[in-house]
């Protein structure tokens, strides 16, 4: 039986690697992703302290943590997509302004 | 066995999401997260978790990554568009990451050094039973309120990503191109024209074997 700790350092290890992502990366859609690793190590966080004090309400918090990235990936994509049709770019840096 | 699996799966998640981050193809980065998705579900199953860790491989393996892949195709992102300039110094980013690995870490190890009783799991930990039985009774609230939060996503992305010039009554009208009318009567004298010379390719046609 492995200790639930280490499920917690791994944890912390992908979450750093998504925050670098979403700082490095300049494409939308990638950051994107990268926010998505974050939830999925919060995700990952959860479980193992579930199992750490023996109460099953972490698994039903992650239970509505994946129906709210569920619909954050709809809408955030549908933005994406509404973005490029109008400035046929994903790329952050061109996309500054809250107005265009 | 434990252990063992234990770092199989945590070098492929690690590595995985590197290769995620730091893949210049989109439709690469989309399949190393599938990677990493999938190790974090066996690591549910390991944490005894078997009904999070099947929604984990139906929700996020299959229908969130099957949308980035779709986004990803349909805006057709070309090669050009993928070279990104990054802006600052790429060791400050990496700085940053370890700093805050770091201190996740420490937050961890001071939270969890004291120890304290581990409960032993009863029988049936993490079953869909016993997920469901808390989530249709203590927190009941917050799963109704979760499909409302489903239904406004869906009718939020139908509004964002709709075709303006699909809608009935929309008055879009391209410089150059004409209205939807015009449009309509010059593929008719197109077809009409084409029907005139019909007769143009029967000739050559016919006339091809006796050379």
């Amino acid at each position: 039986m492995i200790a639930p700790e280490a499920f917690l350092y791994l944890a912390a290890v992908l979450f750093a690697v998504g925050l670098v992502g979403v700082v490095v990366r300049r494409e939308a859609i990638i950051i994107f992703m990268c926010i998505e690793l974050m939830l999925n190590a919060v995700n990952l966080t959860f479980v193992a302290f579930s199992r750490l004090l023996g109460s099953i309400d972490g698994q039903v918090i992650v239970f509505f943590s994946l129906a709210v990235a569920a619909a954050e990936v709809v809408v955030g994509l549908a933005i994406i997509v509404a973005i490029f049709r109008e400035r046929a770019t994903t790329d952050v840096d061109q996309i500054n302004l809250l107005k265009f | 066995m434990g252990p063992l699996l234990f770092v199989l799966l945590a070098v492929a998640a690690v590595a995985s999401s590197v290769a995620m981050v730091v893949h210049r193809s989109p439709i690469y980065s989309t399949l190393y997260m599938v990677v990493t998705f999938a190790a974090t579900a066996v690591m549910f199953v390991l944490l005894d978790a078997p009904f999070i860790a099947a929604l984990q491989i139906i929700v996020y393996a299959g229908a969130i990554i099957v949308l980035f892949l779709f986004v990803i195709m349909f805006l057709n992102l070309k090669t050009g568009v993928l070279i990104e300039r990054r802006r600052g110094p790429l060791w400050l980013a990496i700085i940053l990451g370890a700093v805050v690995a770091g201190e996740l870490a420490a937050v961890v190890n001071h939270g969890t050094a004291a120890g304290g009783a581990r409960p032993a799991v009863p029988e049936g930990f993490g079953s869909v039973e016993s997920v469901a039985g808390l989530l249709f009774t203590r927190y009941l609230v917050p799963f109704e309120i979760t499909s409302i939060l489903l239904i406004v996503g869906m009718v939020g992305a139908v509004v964002l990503a709709r075709n303006e010039e699909a809608l009935p009554g929309a008055t879009f009208d391209p410089p150059g191109v004409g209205s939807i009318e015009a449009r309509k009567d010059a593929a008719a004298a197109n077809d009409a024209a084409a029907a005139s010379t019909g007769e143009q390719p029967q000739v050559v046609a016919a006339g091809d074997p006796s050379r």
